[in-house]
């Protein structure tokens, strides 16, 4: 899983009991698992050799036996309960056995975050980017980097400002998982977007569906992890400058990062790395630039880490602050307003290229304060994580007359906490148990723009995940009861005086799954998970204009929370050495899922305005995502990518509004080392084909103008090199993104109304590794 | 040790909660409706005259009972006169009212009161003319001439707009920038 880290952490020692030399392909070896400290057997871990799609468990005395091995290079995967996801390259010549050192679990607990041990074993759909295509998309904001991730595409206003939308489903729908910590910050509105630092990540898993028994309510259409790097091994000095350059904004990015264990005391160690970001205008298709899209950045994480063998702790800061430039001409009066900038076929605000960010605009601060204990003791594995998370928001919107302050203050202050418990193995039975705990407080500052009132919110939970293997089978059974208790003070009234409104939820949620290994190359996978939503303090009790879309939404006091249970099939299948296949098929159903109606005009003194009010129906959503690929050879590889969705109501018995349209990818990639100088060289080139949404509901129409844009193609290409200057590596690519230049608007993209998608745009990246 | 720090760390997350808990009812802030406009006058003085008329057209928004109070007078105005015409907009909702009209003039330049009369000719139609200028020349129509044609019936638009990309365009749609205020008044010329 963490390849690169391997490496590192592994004491790989090598005995050659028989050594006899053979011809090629007659190799049979044998691989044992001992722990380092102990030299006592790992049993029960998977092993798997890459080249060869070799997959094998190990025994009472920890080992395994790969017969007619070919010589070579091989990747020796090995994943369990007692070790750490590790990868090994081993160069076979000859039969023998082969005795891997590994430390046990425990040791490197404190490197990686609970979430990742558990995640290992829970049986989701999942996919994820690896820190090649991380590194390779580096720069980007997380949102567009998940795009890469087949079923996952972008809830957007324009260019800059982007959240993920997984299966459909977006915003507080969504979990994401910021370092084992649930982000909270506010991402209610359409142009909240995440406040995560990419370049902090060496991991990103998308889980697919349902996950809420392990992570908690919301987590209706699927969970981002965002995972650092496990923090340096050795003793002494490491670290990494990571730089990027756009042409389309002219923005430039530079992250470095330095860690150091210490010598005289191993058992410490600590991390800072730091971001810096800033682009201007985005350029369009016919050389218009879109006034006032541009964003700054700014970001810091610092890590001090403490283990000894049984127990370790970990101390973690980070802070995301951005400034996000708002394209003038989506903040319309009216209706005529909208209406004049959707007739006209170029921008209504004219602007040149400028790093001068006015308003309208965000500036955002995001604090997390994460503090994690973790200790091997009786029953198992215990861990203890407390962590508090400021998110700070401001809103600079356009003014008659600009008095320099935000019109709006957003505060959000959570704390959370975790205690959990991989427990011992009880018969055949492994799992997690835990507690879950919650304080929130979101308020304004006095005068601000309405938008939600402030709120209370506490919330508890208890969870128990369970697994049973027999066989080839795995059997997974989870189950979770959350209690949530809101208190709201709503400003209403032609006075907007405040009234306390009090909710209470609570709600037990399961889950079951089971995974068998057909064979040793195809492995297939169900589950069956309920997960449920409160209604969020906007959808209550918004009351008020929505600028971009010139209308008003008017909140729901008599929300139910939404129920969802889904069943999702997902298999990979190996074909041969040359073809693979993955493919995940879902169905959702929604109960109680909320939605906005449109209901009468109304009247103001900017004159009659749509209004919206939130309303809840029951909701289907089936899909498929599939994934092939080919190696042509060792070098050239082709992956063809489809992903599809019916959303439909199943009350009103039509489409639901706002679903991403089936999309198509083909992508193809040479790849191969010149010489000791030039490794990893590779080309690419990557086609998409994203449809015109036309399953959309009867009355469309009346809610929306105009019709979902047309279908488009966009073509990517990419190159790069690892360089090797002496000892040291650099790694260069050079992308290009809408090679074409093609002129397309997206339906999942608030600015559709307003202005066409970025044209193409260039990218040149730098990535240096120090040790 | 090690237990020791569980139970240092649980008893803080408990303490924090309950002091965190108190005392929320007083600190809640108050929203306010950001330059709210809630009332457009035109005052109508016969030229060369005195008699002056003031037409009021109100919208006050609340959403949670609606909209609140509306006014909507009807321009009732001689046919085949010439009126000299102010315009002021007012935030009523503000205690004392607020007057906005000196904040546009303020900002002259980035202001326009825009109007489009129906029918646009003959009977019950409205012509303007003699606009105010802003400090860079160009039209704010603050203060204009107002002129009725024949006796019929209409309407008549004022839209205040705020940043226009083109002052001097002759039609709603290209007049750019977004939309401060928009009034229609009835018109009935006898």
């Amino acid at each position: 899983m963490i390849r690169y880290f391997t490496t590192l952490i592994i004491g790989l020692l090598l005995c050659f009991v028989q050594a006899r030399a053979q011809s090629n392909c007659t190799h049979t070896v044998k691989i044992q698992l001992k722990e380092i400290h102990n030299n006592r057997s790992i049993a029960d871990a998977m092993i798997f050799v890459q080249e060869a799609k070799l997959n094998a468990q190990t025994d009472e005395d920890g080992a395994v036996v790969f017969e007619n091995l070919c010589t070579g290079n091989y990747s020796i995967h090995i994943h369990g309960y007692d070790v750490q996801d590790t990868t090994v390259s081993l160069y076979i010549n000859k039969t023998g056995t082969y005795k891997l050192l590994l430390p046990h679990a425990e040791h490197v607990l404190g490197q990686v975050e609970i979430h990742n041990i558990n995640d290992g074993q829970l049986i989701q759909s999942r996919e994820q980017l690896d820190s090649k295509t991380l590194r390779s998309n580096a720069g980007k904001t997380i949102s567009e980097q998940l795009k890469n991730i087949n079923g996952v595409t972008t809830l957007s206003n324009g260019a800059t400002i982007a959240k993920p939308v997984i299966h459909g489903l977006h915003s507080n729908r969504i979990l994401m998982l910021n370092n084992g910590i649930r982000q909270e910050d506010q991402q209610w509105g359409t142009e909240h977007a995440p406040n995560i630092d990419p370049y902090v990540a060496n991991q990103v898993t998308v889980l697919k569906g349902a996950a809420g028994v392990r992570y908690g309510t919301d987590a209706i259409g699927g969970v981002v992890l965002v995972e650092p790097s496990p923090i340096r091994w050795e003793n002494g000095w490491g670290g990494s400058v990571d730089a990027a350059m756009f042409s389309n904004n002219r923005m430039g990015v530079l992250s470095g990062m330095v860690e150091h264990r210490f010598e005289k005391m191993p058992s410490l160690a600590f991390r800072l790395q730091g971001t810096l970001k800033q682009g201007g205008n985005y350029q369009l298709p016919g050389g218009y630039w879109a006034a006032n899209t541009g964003v700054r950045e700014q970001n810091a994480v610092a890590t001090i880490n403490y283990h000894t063998a049984h127990a370790g702790m970990e101390l973690y800061y980070s802070r995301f602050a951005n400034t996000l430039g708002i394209y003038r001409g989506s903040h319309t009066g009216n209706q005529q307003d909208l209406e004049n900038a959707i007739n006209s076929d170029t921008p209504l605000v004219h602007a040149d290229f400028s790093y001068k960010i006015d308003r309208p605009r965000q500036e955002v601060v995001h604090n997390l304060l994460k503090y994690k204990y973790h200790l091997d003791k009786g029953w198992g594995l215990w861990s203890f994580v407390y962590a508090f998370q400021n998110n700070y928001r401001q809103e600079y919107d356009v003014m008659r007359v600009d008095n320099g302050k935000a019109q709006l203050n957003l505060s959000l202050n959570t704390h959370t906490f975790n205690i959990n418990l991989d427990h011992k193995k009880i018969g055949k039975w492994s799992g997690t148990v835990g507690v879950d705990g919650q304080y929130q407080h979101n308020t304004f500052k006095d005068g601000d723009r309405v938008f939600i009132p402030s709120y209370y919110s506490y919330a508890a939970a208890l969870y128990a995940i369970e697994r049973y293997s027999f066989g080839s089978y795995k059997l997974e059974l989870g189950a979770r009861y959350d209690y949530k208790h809101f208190e709201m003070y709503n400003p209403q009234g032609v006075m907007l005086t405040n009234v306390l409104y009090l909710f209470d939820y609570s709600n037990p949620s399961a889950t079951v799954a089971l995974k068998k290994q057909i064979n040793k190359s195809w492995d297939a996978s169900l589950t069956l998970a309920n997960a449920w939503r409160a209604p969020q303090a906007s959808e209550l009790f918004s009351a008020g204009f929505h600028q971009g879309a010139a209308r008003i939404e008017m909140g729901n006091k008599t929300l139910k929370p939404e129920q969802s249970y889904s069943l999702n099939l997902s298999s990979n299948y190996a074909v041969n050495e040359k073809r693979a296949i993955e493919a995940t098929a879902y169905l959702q159903r929604i109960q109680h899922f909320i939605y906005l109606k449109p209901g009468a005009d109304l009247l103001t003194i900017r004159g009659y305005y749509k209004t919206f009010d939130y309303t809840q129906t029951n909701a289907l959503l089936k899909g498929i995502d599939l994934a092939a690929s080919y190696h042509w050879n060792k070098h050239w590889q082709s992956t063809a990518k489809v992903s599809m969705l019916r959303a439909t109501d199943l009350v009103q018995k039509d489409w639901l509004i706002l679903m991403p349209s089936d999309r198509y990818k083909l992508s193809t990639r040479y790849e191969r080392d010149i010489n000791k100088h030039f490794k990893e060289c590779f080309v690419g080139l990557a086609g998409q084909w994203v449809n015109q949404q036309k399953r959309i509901p009867a009355n469309f129409d009346s809610i929306d103008y105009p019709r979902p844009p047309a279908a488009y193609f966009l073509l990517d290409a990419e190159a790069g090199v690892q360089l090797h200057i002496r000892q040291q590596p650099i790694y260069c690519s050079i992308t290009a993104s809408n090679l074409l230049n093609a002129k397309y608007r997206d339906y999942l993209d608030v600015f559709r109304y307003f202005l066409d998608q970025p044209g193409t745009n260039i990218a040149l990246r730098f990535n240096v590794p120090i040790n | 040790m090690k237990k020791h720090t569980i139970k240092i760390s649980f008893l803080s997350i408990l303490l924090l909660a309950t002091t965190v808990a108190c005392n929320k009812e007083k600190d809640q802030p108050t929203p306010d409706e950001q330059e709210l406009i809630t009332t457009l006058k035109l005052q109508l003085t016969e030229a060369t005259t005195t008699n002056a008329q003031t037409f009021v057209y109100k919208v006050e928004n609340g959403f949670e009972n609606g909209t609140g109070t509306i006014v909507i007078d009807t321009l009732k105005l001689k046919a085949n006169t010439t009126y000299d015409a102010v315009l002021t907009v007012l935030n009523e909702k503000a205690t004392p009212v607020e007057d906005i009209t000196s904040e546009i003039i303020e900002k002259s330049d980035e202001h326009l009161f825009f109007f489009t009369a129906t029918p646009q000719s003959g009977a019950g139609s409205i012509g303007t003319s003699n606009g105010n200028l802003d400090t860079k020349g160009a039209p704010l129509n603050q203060t204009f001439m107002l002129k009725t044609a024949t006796v019929g019936n209409g309407s008549f638009q004022v839209v205040l707009k705020h940043q226009p990309s083109d002052k001097n365009a002759t039609s709603l749609t290209t007049v750019g920038g977004d939309t401060d205020l928009d009034a229609t008044f009835p018109v009935v010329l006898q």
